[in-house]
């Protein structure tokens, strides 16, 4: 009797410490797993920032003629050789879910090297996206082939982002509207680079 | 018999033999719980142990590639600023607003208006056609000059001779034209002369918008010779850029602001004594 109960409290105070023990390290590995997430989330985050400084040092080290644009903080440079030629705000179009079920496209804000695809100019007929008069609150018109629809001009990059300026009349003659994942420009400073854009013309997006 | 033993003991003990084979029970049943206990405890405790290794070798690799990111984005950003030039001052035109900037870094040291290309074209004669644009891309300041003539290239005469309706003639060293009324059109020396048929040679006097006309035929005089220089026409000073492109004063202030000349940049008399003064040669000169 005097054995068991011995050998009964040795057990306990053993199971005890074990215990206390496994709990230590269950909470340790927790906070661990919570440091981890966030050393994951800060390097997924270093990755990205590396990403958008090696695209600006890229622009800034290109010595030809090329865009570059600071989506954060809303200014598009035309550049060359290092030096900024002309400096302007603009207004990048909000990332968006487009169009209606089951055609829906997310818009983006692009990031990252583009090259200009081609270029609308002055007066041209362009295809409005259906998408934009349901975004709108427009009711979709016959023809979507509209005249004078982006008014001064746009230059298209690859990947579909627009280069484009409020244009007089048409779905996009709105100062409080931005096309989706398209880049805005003052009138007066599109009608001064416009000329300068040619296909494959560089442009950097960080 | 141990179990006869036991029942004898538990018979003769009475109560107090039953609560001791009973608490021996317990304490026996006790030890069996509490060995089933710590060997499943242990187990928690090697996975506990297990987990928190491998949350810390995650939790490294982790931090590693944070660190390493960060140093690389900052050793890059750094690297790029050196190599950024920013003691050098430049000139920028923009031909849709008809302005020049002079800077330094992002510095505006010097501005003002000035009239770009009409971006018209001419027919030229037999040839490709003429097109008065000023040129967009890098130019570079290759000379400084004082009292710039203007020598007139051959499409000034096609425009002029265009608008007074007349054809051109060109004179060649050597060859005289003859004129209707006897006399001829020669080059003598570094001047284009009429020789009458008294022998006397009378130079021309020309200049914009005075040219030579022989028989309805205007003369375009040879490259070097006096009468295809104009004074005055450029202003006070020129900043030549290479290929026939500079920016220069002018004679006719009003077109400053408009998009008037035939490519090159002019600006106020004023402002090309100032431009004449402060941009060294080597200069860049960004148009867009």
């Amino acid at each position: 009797m005097v054995s068991f109960l011995v050998a009964d409290t040795l057990l306990f105070w053993r199971w005890r410490a074990i215990r206390i023990e496994t709990d230590q390290l269950t909470h340790d590995a927790g906070s661990a797993g919570g440091a981890t997430a966030s050393a994951e989330l800060a390097a997924q985050q270093a990755r990205f920032q590396l990403t958008m400084d090696r695209i600006r040092a890229d622009a800034r080290a290109d010595k030809g003629l090329h865009l570059s644009v600071d989506v954060d903080s809303g200014v598009l440079s035309l550049e060359r050789d290092g030096i900024a030629l002309r400096t302007m705000s603009v207004v990048i179009g909000p990332e968006s879910l487009v169009g209606t079920l089951p055609d829906t496209q997310r818009l983006a804000v692009p990031r990252g090297v583009r090259q200009v695809d081609r270029v609308i100019p002055k007066g041209a007929t362009w295809e409005v996206p259906a998408w934009v008069f349901p975004d709108r609150g427009l009711p979709e018109p016959d023809q979507r082939k509209i005249k004078d629809a982006l008014g001064a001009g746009a230059a298209v990059l690859d990947g579909g982002t627009l280069l484009y300026a409020i244009p007089p009349d048409g779905p996009l003659a709105d100062s409080m509207y931005v096309l989706p994942g398209a880049i805005r420009l003052d009138g007066v400073d599109l009608k001064a680079v416009l000329p300068n854009l040619k296909p494959g013309l560089k442009v950097y997006l960080y | 018999m141990p179990s006869y033993s036991l029942l004898s003991f538990l018979r003769r003990g009475g109560p107090r033999a039953w609560l001791l084979a009973g608490a021996t029970c317990i304490a026996g049943i006790s030890l069996v719980v509490l060995v089933i206990l710590l060997v499943r405890q242990r187990d928690r405790r090697d996975v506990s142990r297990r987990l928190l290794h491998e949350s810390q070798a995650a939790l490294r690799r982790a931090q590693r590639s944070a660190g390493v990111y960060g140093d690389t984005s900052a050793a890059t950003l750094a690297a790029s600023a050196r190599a950024m030039p920013s003691d050098q001052p430049y000139l920028v035109v923009s031909i849709a607003e008809n302005r020049l900037w002079y800077k330094l870094g992002d510095s505006v040291l010097f501005t003002t208006r000035v009239a770009t290309g009409t971006g018209k074209t001419l027919k030229k004669p037999g040839g490709k056609d003429y097109k008065f644009e000023t040129p967009r891309g890098r130019l570079v300041v290759e000379r400084k000059e004082v009292e710039p003539p203007w020598v007139p290239p051959d499409w000034h005469y096609i425009e002029m001779a265009k608008k007074k309706k007349m054809r051109v003639v060109k004179l060649v060293k050597g060859k005289d034209l003859v004129a209707r009324d006897g006399s001829s059109i020669a080059v003598v020396g570094n001047d284009v002369v009429r020789k009458l048929a008294t022998g006397e040679a009378i130079p021309f006097a020309v200049r914009e918008g005075h040219e030579i006309i022989v028989d309805g035929r205007m003369v375009v005089p040879p490259l070097g010779t006096n009468q295809r220089k104009y004074s005055g026409v450029l202003g006070s000073f020129r900043l030549y850029m290479g290929d026939g492109y500079g920016i220069h004063g002018t004679d006719t202030p009003t077109s400053i602001g408009t998009s008037a000349s035939h490519g090159c940049v002019r600006v106020r008399n004023e402002d090309i004594e100032t431009l004449y003064q402060i941009v060294k040669i080597g200069t860049p000169v960004f148009i867009y």
